[in-house]
Parts: C-alpha cells; structure tokens; sequence
C-alpha cells in the first residue's frame, strides 16, 4: 500500500477549511454592507459578491477535492467524502442572501 | 529472541506509580484517566440528584418543595455539572485512559500536563459545587445570560462561582485537549498510519481541535464577565456601549459546538465497542472518519440558532438555519454506519450492543427534534418551553451518557481485570432506556402545550399534569437503572469472575494483556492492520515476549517512541518524566488565585499569581541538561532514534503549535468583541472621542520589531554553536522587550478609562493580553538564556530557544491586529 504523506492531510482538511473562510467571510461582508447601507444601491452589490464569492470558493473545494480523490486508499476515499460534504455546505451557505431579502 | 531475564521487572519498576497517599504525585495516563472518570461520576451523582430535585418538584400542580430561589440554583448547577463537570471530563477521561493503550504506546507525551488538567478540573469542580454547599450557587441558568446575570440583578457571589468554576474547568479541558491532539499525532505505534488508526483517535482528534478553538471564547467572554462584575468594565452594559448579546455570541461560540464535543468522542467509543460485539469491521470506516471530521468544522458555524429569538437580523437566521440543517448529514451517516455494522455482522447482544441500540434510537429522536428546532419557524414557537428541554435531553442522554455506560461495561474488564455482570448490565440498561423516555418523551407534549422551562411550579388545569406526573415517574426509574448497573460494575470490581486476556474477542490494542500491566505494553508492537489482533497472528505473543520497540528501559528511563504525524514512521525517543508534586501543587496555587479573584481579596490573588509564576518556572526548569543527555537510544535491535527532549522535532514543538491555535482563538474572540460591538451595540461609538494615538505608542512598535529581530539572531546563534551569542542577544531581546512594555504602559495611561465605555474597557484588555504574552515569552527568553550560561543548549538540542523565539514572534504578531483596535479604534470605530 502506498503511504500516504503529509501534503495529502493538509489536502484533506483543505474543503472544512475553505467552508468555515467563506462561511465567515460571506457573514462579516453581509453584516458590513448591512451596516454601510451597500443593500440600498442600485447594483445588487450584496448578491454579486455572495454569488461571486460562493462560486470561486465551491470551485476550489471541488479542486481540492479532485487532489484527494486520486490518492490511492483511505485519504483518497475519506478526502472525496469530505469534499463532496463541505462543496454542499459551502452551497448551501451561499444561498440565503441570494434567497432572501438581505439586511432585515 | 528472549530477553534478559530482569528486564521485564525493571520495566514495571520504572512505570511504577508509589504507594499510598503518595499515589497524588502519580503522571500515567491510567491512574489520571480513572480519576477523571470516577470524579466525573461523583459529580453526576449530585448533578442527577438535583435532577430528581427538579422532577420531584415539578410532578404536581403549585408544588412547595422547592422555593423559586432555590429551584432556580438547583436547575442552573444540574446543568452546569451535567455539561461542564461530567459530560466533557468523563470523555476526556476515557480518552486518557484508552488512547494509550489503543495507539500502541506507553503513555501521554505530556504526563505532568494531563495531571495538571485533572488537578484544575477537580478545583474547579470543586469551587462550583462549594456554591451549593453554602446555599450561594449560580442561579441564572447554565448559560448565566446578562443582565440577569450582571451585578445589577446578581449582587451576590452566585455569579462568580460560576465563572471563576468553569473557567478553571475549561482551562483543564485546553491542557487536556493538547495533551490528546500531540499523543495522537506523534505516538501512534510504529506502522499505524492514520488509515490504521482506531476510529476513537479519529473522533478524539475532531474533539481535541473543536476543543481547542470552542473553549477559548467562553473563556474569555468569563474573563470580561468577571471584569464587569469585578472591576466595572461595562462589556455587557448596554448603557456604556457593552451589549449583552455579545455574552450570548461568546457562550454560543462555544456551547454549540460542545454539543458535538460531547458526541463525536461518545461516537467514537461506539464505532470502536459496536464493530467488536457485531463481529465485523465498521462498516463505512472512511465515512466515518469524513463524517466526524465534518461534524467537527460544521458544530462551528451553528451557534447563532441558540439565538432566533433574541431578534438577530433576518440573513443571520437563514445563514445559521441552513448551516443547522446541513450537520444532519454527517450526524446520519455516522447512525447509518453503526447500524450497518450491527445489521451486516453477527451481533452477540450483550450490554455494550444494548446501549449502542439504545444510543440509535434516542439520539435518532433527539436528532429529528433537532431539525425541527433548526428551523426558525418551529423554533420561535417552541423555544424556552419544555419541548427543548425534552430535545436537550434525547441529544444529550442519548448521544453521550448511553455510550458511556455501554463503554464503562465494555472496557470494565481491560481496568479492573474482572467481568462485569450481563445480568445487571442487562436489567439496568432496560431500566434507563424504558425510564428515559417515560422521563422525556411527555416532556414533547408538555411544551408543545405551552409549558415553559426555568418554572418552578405551573397552576393546575392547563393539561400539564399528566405529563409532568409521568415525567417525574420516569426520572425515578431512570435513576433506579442507573444504580442498578452503576452497583453491578462496583460489585464486579471486588467480586467479579476474574478475565482471560481478551475476553470479548476484540481487534485492538488495549485488549493485548487483561488488565494491562502497568508499562501497557512489554514492547511497542509494529501494526500493520486496522484491526491488528483480529489480522497480525502472532502479534500479542510477540509483544508479550518483548518482540519490537523498547522492551528495555536503560537504566530505569520511562522510554517510548515518538513516531511521525501521518505515517507512523518511528522518530524519536520519548524520556518520559516519572511521579511528581508539580502539577498537584501548581493546580493547587491557581486554585488559591483563583479563589482569591472569587472573594474579591486581591492581595491573596496577587501573591497567588506571583507563586503560580514560580511553580510553572521551576516545572519548566529541566532536570537534566539537554546538553548532557544522551544524543540516542536503542529503540529496536540495531535501530537507534534520538532523544526527543530538546530536539527540534520532538512532540513539545508540535504542541507549541497546538497551543497556539488554542491561543489565536482566544484572541480572535476579543477582536470579534470589537467588531460586535462596533456593528451593534446601542451606545458606540462613545460620547467622549479622546484621540489616542500618543507618541510611546507608535514609538513602542521599534523595540518590539527590534526585540523580535534579538531572539531569531539568538537562535541564529547557537545554530552555529555560538552559546556566547546566544546569550548576548537573548540580553538584547529581554532589554528590548522590557522597553517596548514600558511605552506600552505609557501609551496605555492615555487611553479612556475602562469603566467609561465598552471600548475603553475593550482597548485595556486588549494591551493587557498582549503585554501578557510579551511576559511569557521573555519568561521563556529569560529561562533559555540562564540555562545558556549554565552551559546548556547544543546546535541539535536547543528547543526551548526555538519555542521562546516562536511564542516571541507571535506575542508581537498579536499586536499587528491588536494596535488599530486600541489606538486608531477612534479613527476606526465610527459609523
């Protein structure tokens, strides 16, 4: 069996890890332009960002997780897995300040 | 190949724990793991009773049993032990004791740390529960919500204690949770790659690091709690910019995930226990380390759906509901998969399988109610009633305490070397699982009906007599399961059938010797399965015999390997240290500060932090020069690894790391206190803009840069062998460092004072915890530079200058966030 090394690891936790900076960055950016009053401009600022920001960060969990999936044996099927998690959570945290109205 | 006769003796004697009262000063995980589980117990048997308290006063209508202070201070301390002083130690217990033995080695890389996190843990336990004994215990619920909980309502020390208790036992919990991150990384057996690693180290790591970032922001919102309390720094006070909804985002941050630090380890011993009694690997094995692991990252994000009703912004709800509903996924597959192991094996139903049954359909209820309650429609009309509390408890009982239990009758045999009774173990699991849901499942209807939590008695006629009546019925027979099988194991302890070796046929490690002798294993073994003793034939004989790592102690040394982070791959040589007072004393002398910050003597707490200072600085001093230690050790017939203490690889430099991942979120709170408070507290910015931005304080930023730029040029130096240039500049360091605390003094002095504004108040602690940490790291700089003169340190063995220069750098790094938040915050904080 070939081992695995340490980069796979980190490989691993890359996805949990680009979920919680989108997570927190869609919060804080969302909160920010609520304060600032960004939601009132003509442009839908608020959205573009989010979409933009969901879109780049899905991609690169879905990148991470093509680097896991083809190592060989247990970090390859466990880093598929994990990927495939955080790409729909990722998602799924996306979607509401494109759903719903922002800053009520 | 036999072993020289003797060795095996001077191998029990070098891991021996001494006799007696002298048994305090003991390290081995064992003793520590047993005493943090049967402390844990001690206070769940109070927290329990307090619950037949609550039940007993609660079965009818206007019942006098209780007053409403006293039910108040009865409900509040139930859940604080139940959450703070049970569910999380006796898990950080089990891990103490099993990991060990399950990962192939000796002991904990950190002995004196796992004791000193017992000994905190007790004290703080200790201290809260001294609030029942004399009629003072917090009572404003176990999440002491302000401003029900400020000085204006809570005059007494009742508060307090909650505080300055369960600060005590979260710090316990940190030290324990770097001491379990290390031990899994670094001393795996030889050859257990993560992929060969048990499914409880997997859990136990997603713990560790949840612990990790989800403890430090209750820490530290306790720390500005106690300062408000103490000092008036109005964190909370909404008249002077403070926002008691910044305590709530503070709790939550870390009682969300608590949750879940609760259930993954208490998982964990399921996937472990359930794949032994079903006869068959765990089924979904990868999944379960992905889903433990996305558990682990998705608990963070969800501690706002605590909040819905405290009229947080719309986006915020829908963000935190869809981030709720998503950790039914990981939470699923991790059911899905335990049931699956049992449906595709050849089950044997003994006690452990019965509560790992009893564990799918309880925490399958509470989990479904849980979804229910994600929603924030649902939940803005069932929040507060007793339909939570039904929900908490399905969570809670069903994900943690029936693991437990079926752990304790499954591993009874590896710790006391005797077999439990099925007969007991049976009756008392029917017992608890039948009075559970009688206790709990009325409690449904109860809220649903409109009933309210936190009320110490309801009128008759609003059709809630029934079920509270059965509530309370239910919690007797609960209680009575749980004496039952508590009372079995006991008996067995003394007059159970004493055990072969392995007696449920399992595949890992701990189950090599049964009960384990003391050094665990008579030599490390080589593991080439995920299952070894199921797929290595040969191997408990070997290790019996002494076949593989370190089956000699040379000269009485508590050795064993160090092995690498993912593949196991044999590194070093772990010196372990033996008995000592060091952590009971020092836990001891925090407790004394500690106590003295609870009643307000200043004097005793000031003369307790100075001794602290000096029982952490003589515990660091080593007892041996890492100078004169042996560079290397025979780990295996013809096979020599380097010492670990003082190399620049050895364990210690992974938990610096660790610690300051622990650290950073620490840090990360108070910055997210800022910003909070900037975006949403009522009174900002303050009515008295005073510009800030003095002189000392830019002028602080050279010596700091140039202190910094000392301690690398220090390690620089004894690289290259050059212990005179280590020492000058480590001077250069001290000097720089001295000054640059001394502006920061100065610059402090012109700042607002803390009690005027939130902000103030933010700023001074910001500086105080960044000048705290410049403290430690010249601590460190001033104990390498004496052990420097003393002719220590080598160009290959000198960690403690690597980690003073490391913990220096992030001391300064602290302040690149930390100087706009205190002196451009006027400049920066107006909206």
């Amino acid at each position: 069996m070939t081992e695995p090394s340490a980069s796979a690891f980190r490989a691993l936790l890359l996805p949990p890890l680009l979920w919680a900076g989108h997570f927190l960055a869609v919060y804080v950016f969302v909160s920010l332009a609520c304060l600032w009053g960004w939601h009132r401009m003509e442009v839908p600022v608020v959205q573009v960002v989010v979409a933009g920001l969901t879109v780049a960060v899905v991609a690169a969990v879905l990148l991470a997780t093509r680097v896991t999936a083809r190592m060989p044996g247990f970090l390859g099927r466990t880093g598929g897995g994990v990927g495939l998690l955080f790409a729909g959570a990722t998602l799924v945290v996306g979607l509401p300040p494109l759903l719903a109205p922002v800053c009520r | 190949m036999t072993r020289p006769a003797g060795e095996e003796a001077e191998l029990t004697q070098a891991w021996a724990s001494p006799p007696g009262w002298r048994a305090l000063s003991a390290v081995n995980h064992r003793p520590m793991g047993a005493r943090f589980v049967v402390t844990a117990f001690f206070f769940f048997t109070i927290a329990g009773l307090l619950a037949l308290l609550i039940r007993t006063q609660l079965a009818v209508p206007n019942n006098t049993v209780l007053g409403p202070e006293a039910y108040n201070q009865v409900f509040t301390m139930h859940g604080t032990m139940m959450l703070f002083l049970f569910a999380v130690p006796v898990l950080q217990g089990a891990a103490t004791y099993l990991l060990p033995l399950m990962l192939g080695a000796r002991d904990l890389p950190f002995p004196r740390l796992g004791a000193f996190s017992f000994w905190c843990y007790l004290f703080g336990g200790l201290i809260l529960l001294s609030s029942l004994v004399i009629g003072a215990a917090p009572d404003a619920g176990w999440f002491i919500y302000p401003p029900l909980s400020g000085k204006a309502f809570s005059p007494g020390i009742n508060v307090d204690f909650w505080l300055i208790g369960v600060t005590f036992a979260e710090i316990a919990g940190v030290a324990g949770a770097i001491e379990l991150t290390v031990s899994i990384l670094r001393s795996r057996a030889p050859g257990m790659s993560l992929s060969r690693m048990p499914l409880f180290a997997w859990y136990m790591l997603a713990t560790a690091g949840m612990i990790l970032i989800g403890f430090p922001p209750l820490i530290l919102g306790s720390i500005l709690f106690e300062l408000e309390r103490a000092f008036d720094w109005p964190f909370f006070d909404t008249s002077r910019g403070g926002d008691p909804v910044l305590w709530q985002h503070l709790f939550w941050l870390f009682g969300h995930p608590e949750v879940y630090i609760i259930l993954l380890p208490a998982v964990g011993l399921l996937a472990t226990f359930v794949p032994v009694h079903a006869r068959q690997p765990a089924f979904l094995h990868n999944w379960l380390v992905a889903s433990a692991i996305g558990t682990g990252f998705l608990s963070m994000g969800l501690w706002a759906h605590h909040m819905y009703a405290v009229g947080i912004p719309q986006m915020s709800l829908a963000f935190f509901s869809a981030a709720s509903s998503l950790v039914a996924i990981p939470s699923g597959i991790q059911v899905f998969a335990l049931i699956a192991t049992v449906g595709m094996g050849r089950p044997v139903f003994r006690t452990p399988l019965l509560f790992a049954l009893g564990f799918v359909v309880i925490f399958v209820l509470g989990g479904l109610t849980g979804v229910m309650v994600s929603l924030v429609p649902f939940d803005l009309v069932a929040h507060d009633t007793q339909f939570v509390v039904a929900h908490l408890h399905y969570v809670l009982i069903g994900g943690s305490v029936f693991p437990v239990l079926g752990a304790l009758h499954h591993w009874w045999p590896a710790a006391t070397g005797r077999m439990p009774s099925e007969t007991t173990g049976k009756i008392g699991f029917w017992l608890l699982f039948v009075g559970f849901n009688i206790n709990f499942m009325p409690l449904h209807h109860t809220g649903l009906a409109g009933m309210p939590r936190r009320v110490y008695t309801y009128p008759a006629g609003l059709g809630w007599e029934w079920s509270n009546l059965m509530a309370s019925a239910g919690s007797l027979m609960f209680a009575l399961g749980l004496l039952i099988f508590l009372g079995g194991l006991a008996h067995a302890a003394f007059r159970g059938r004493r055990t072969q070796d392995d007696p449920w046929g399992a595949g890992t490690l701990e189950w090599i010797a049964t009960p384990p002798p003391v050094y665990n294993f008579r030599a490390v073994p080589v593991i080439e399965s995920r299952y070894p003793l199921w797929d290595q034939a040969g191997l408990r004989g070997a290790v019996l015999n002494g076949v593989g790592f370190m089956p000699d102690p040379q000269g009485g040394r508590r050795l064993a390997p160090a092995t690498t982070e993912v593949e196991a791959v044999p590194e070093m040589a772990l010196d372990l240290p033996g008995p000592t007072w060091s952590p009971l004393v020092t836990a001891a002398i925090f407790a004394g500060l500690f106590l003295g910050i609870l009643v307000q003597a200043y004097a005793v707490a000031v003369a307790g932090a100075v001794a602290a200072f000096v029982a952490v600085v003589v515990w660091m001093w080593p007892s041996e020069r890492d100078h004169d230690l042996p560079r290397e050790v025979e780990a295996a017939p013809g096979l020599m690894l380097p010492l670990a203490r003082g190399h620049h690889r050895s364990p210690a430099w992974t938990a610096l790391w660790v610690t300051l991942a622990a650290d950073a979120a620490l840090y990360a709170s108070l910055a997210f206190a800022f910003f909070y408070l900037w975006g949403f507290a009522a009174q900002w910015p303050p009515a008295v803009v005073r510009a800030t931005l003095s002189w000392p304080a830019v002028t602080a930023l050279l010596p700091l840069v140039a202190s910094v730029a000392a301690a690398w040029l220090a390690e620089r130096a004894i690289r290259r062998d050059d212990r005179a240039g280590l020492v000058r500049w480590l001077a250069v360091a001290l000097g720089t460092g001295v000054v640059f605390l001394l502006l920061q003094g100065w610059a402090a002095m012109a700042l607002g004072p803390p009690s005027r504004h939130a902000r103030d108040a933010l700023a001074h602690v910001t500086w105080i915890f960044q000048a705290f940490h410049l403290l430690v790291a010249m601590t460190m700089a001033g104990m390498a530079l004496a052990r420097a003169r003393l002719g220590d340190f080598a160009p290959d063995r000198h960690l403690a200058v690597r980690i003073a220069t490391r913990f220096w750098t992030y001391a300064a790094l602290l302040w690149v966030v930390g100087f706009p938040l205190v002196h451009l915050a006027p400049f920066l904080f107006v909206r």
